[in-house]
């Protein structure tokens, strides 16, 4: 379709989008864009000689351990949380949008840990895997079982952080999948019934798991990207110890950038984390949205 | 209370679809009190009421949809009541089509064949088709689906998906998923409430047609009771979680045994004429006697109704006529609505007229406003304070020529 437009419309359109247009380019694109000129120089800060390297960086983190360390971490960290944290986020909605009468409680309870600062709640979960004196220890004690070195070991770290991902993203995608399930149209449940749907596996089959799928894309995205932004547990609980076991990309990034003050480095470790976040969003939007959009 | 006592033979056979003694309560809310409701073999009864009066509620409790606090569901004499909707044998079409929105017409209508033919096994994805005889099952049903797709005449459609179809084609589909199962008796709430009104009038010819054909018990809800009456072979007016009457659209239409019926069939609304009936066993309003040649069982106060078309509009007083005042004319194309008031009161009356007689009521409205109307003795119903019908007696017989010169006498 083809529109001529009158110049004076189009002059207040950009009048009008003028301020969140500016705002965009100086707060997103222009930082991103000094962030990828940044990356092909070896910026340090405080040192006012900089040198263009090209792609020296980048290269030099195909043999960085600890950035390579990191990624690894940060994927086994991803694959923990994300099905974990989808999956009992839908099992905590059903049960929920099942029952009426304790349906606010339960939302609350469950949001709880999305609105309470993760910080601050770092220090709790310190104390509750404290490997002495922590109360989960001591209930794995009274059980008969030995005690588990949480957060002190480099075999369980990824583990214990990932147990903390997960207790904090489920609440928030338990609301988005109750949001989802109250869209759906009651009728198909009962038209799935009169079809001969008798078991509730089936039901789930025929109706709640198709209606749920632009729901499940975007639980999915957003807790993809979430996983992979994890630092605040890591910067608060372990600071990417013991060794570089929970070396995680954003604490790399961020050891590189302003403890060590490599600006050039840590902006291409950015660039890297940019992209691997901006590839799975393609991937989920254009790939998965085509089969979860029925129109 | 019902008139279809007279009409059903108990002894002859029992009935197809029996709800009996039906009562559901949802909390305080009383929503159904003791409804019985027979449906014969191959009939197409209609649920017809105001919202709210229950009729989609029984029509879930059939469906197996709702369990009813007391009462029982029978098909075919078999007790189905603890019978859950899946083994029930009767297929739904809903007023939102409850179409699944991810898979093809084809698909949809597939689904309830798959669902009761194939195992768990069978239906898994990839594998399933490896299984037994899954590919046999799975051609005949597809073979159903083209069978039933042609009856509908929705061929085409088959590989598109609910949103790449207009209502009317959804409709279709819903109704082709009820189909493909021939199922023991079909339940259809509203199906066509969502279309446009010149869709739902050619809908409702299709689906008399499919019944028609299939001549599988159907009970149909609905809210428009000239749907109600053009549909069915029998309606039941529904009012507040009863069943009012249950009748021959003519019956219900010209027999209604409640006033709640006859407000609620016809358009425009039946006329409504409080009297005081004397001990003479006349009615009169005010000063005024109505219904002349009619006798009323009993004295008190009594509403006197009468249909638009059956009351006649004279410019000068006639025996048996009374005053009235016409306050509008509307013209409706093939016919024209006179709306009239009872001089100093705020009663109004409403006739259907011919464009003609309405044209010439509208001039003569400048000079007077005073007509004059009348009905034929065997035209007025009567119900009593509690809205029951109470019958009237005529004493005087009045003679088929008398009533023919009646109405030559009519307006002009």
């Amino acid at each position: 379709m083809k529109h001529s437009f009158d110049p004076n419309e189009v002059r207040s359109a950009y009048w009008l989008s003028a301020p969140a247009l500016i705002l965009m380019l100086a707060l997103l694109l222009l930082p991103t864009l000094a962030v990828l000129v940044l990356s092909f120089t070896d910026a340090e800060l405080g040192v006012p000689q900089v040198n263009f390297r090209g792609l020296a960086a980048y290269a030099d983190l195909l043999n960085d351990r600890t950035f390579l360390g990191a990624v690894k971490n940060t994927a086994l960290y991803v694959l923990l949380v994300v099905p974990a944290s989808v999956v009992l986020g839908l099992g905590l909605a059903m049960l929920i949008e099942a029952d009426d009468l304790f349906k606010p409680f339960f939302r609350s309870i469950y949001f709880l840990p999305v609105v309470s600062l993760l910080v601050a709640m770092a220090s709790v979960w310190q104390y509750l895997m404290h490997p002495s004196i922590g109360p989960i220890n001591m209930l794995l004690n009274k059980f008969g079982l030995s005690s588990v070195n949480w957060l002190g070991s480099s075999d369980n770290v990824m583990g214990a952080l990932a147990l903390i991902g997960i207790w904090q993203t489920v609440g928030f995608n338990m609301v988005l999948f109750l949001a989802g399930l109250t869209s759906i149209n009651r009728d198909l449940y009962a038209a799935a019934e009169m079809d001969g749907a008798r078991s509730a596996w089936s039901r789930f089959c025929v109706v709640t798991w198709p209606m749920l799928g632009p729901t499940t894309l975007f639980v999915l995205t957003i807790s993809v990207i979430n996983a992979v932004k994890v630092f605040e547990t890591v910067a608060t609980l372990t600071q990417g110890g013991p060794g570089k076991a929970s070396d995680v990309l954003l604490w790399v990034i961020y050891e590189e950038g302003f403890v060590h003050l490599q600006i050039g480095a840590a902006s291409a470790m950015a660039m890297v984390f940019i992209a691997v976040l901006l590839v799975l969003v393609l991937i989920q939007t254009r790939v998965l949205e085509k089969r979860v959009h029925y129109t | 209370m019902q008139g279809e006592n007279s009409q059903f033979d108990a002894a002859s056979a029992t009935p197809a679809l029996h709800l009996q003694a039906i009562e559901k309560s949802f909390g305080d809310n009383r929503i159904l009190t003791g409804i019985d409701l027979q449906v014969r073999a191959g009939e197409f009864i209609a649920l017809v009421g105001p919202s709210g009066c229950g009729k989609s509620t029984l029509l879930r409790i059939a469906a197996g949809l709702e369990r009813p606090d007391s009462g029982r569901v029978l098909l075919n004499g078999k007790d189905l009541t603890a019978a859950r909707a899946a083994d029930r044998d009767m297929a739904m079409v809903f007023q939102s089509y409850a179409l699944y929105p991810h898979l093809s017409a084809r698909q949809n209508m597939a689904l309830p064949l798959v669902m009761r033919r194939l195992s768990a096994l069978e239906r898994l994805p990839w594998v399933g088709r490896f299984i037994g005889e899954t590919r046999a099952k799975l051609a005949a049903i597809r073979q159903e689906i083209e069978q039933s797709a042609h009856t509908l005449k929705i061929t085409p459609l088959l590989d598109r998906k609910p949103a790449q179809m207009s209502g009317g084609q959804r409709q279709r589909v819903a109704l082709g998923r009820a189909l493909v199962r021939h199922p023991k008796a079909f339940l259809m709430d509203e199906p066509l409430s969502n279309l446009d009104a010149s869709l739902r009038v050619h809908m409702r010819t299709e689906i008399a047609e499919l019944h028609h054909r299939a001549g599988v018990v159907t009970v149909y809800v609905t809210h428009d009771q000239e749907e109600a009456l053009s549909i069915a072979d029998r309606v039941a007016v529904m009012m507040g979680g009863r069943i009012l009457q249950l009748d021959t659209p003519q019956a219900i239409y010209r027999d209604p045994q409640h006033i709640d019926v006859a407000c609620f069939i016809g358009s425009p609304r039946i006329n409504i004429i409080p009297v005081e009936v004397s001990s003479n066993r006349r009615a009169y309003w005010g000063e005024v006697e109505l219904a002349r040649g009619c006798e009323f069982p009993d004295e008190g106060a009594f509403r006197l109704a009468i249909r638009p078309e059956a009351l006649k509009l004279h410019s000068d007083p006639q025996p048996g006529a009374f005053a009235v005042h016409l306050h509008r004319v509307e013209f409706l194309g093939v016919e024209a609505l006179c709306h009239l008031v009872l001089p100093g009161s705020d009663v109004a009356l409403v006739t259907r007229q011919s464009p003609e007689i309405a044209t010439q009521l509208k001039k003569q409205m400048d000079m007077s406003h005073v007509l004059y109307a009348s009905a034929l003795d065997t035209d007025w119903l009567a119900f009593n304070e509690n809205g029951q019908r109470v019958a009237l007696h005529l004493p005087t017989q009045v003679t088929p020529i008398a009533l023919s010169r009646l109405h030559d006498e009519a307006f002009i």
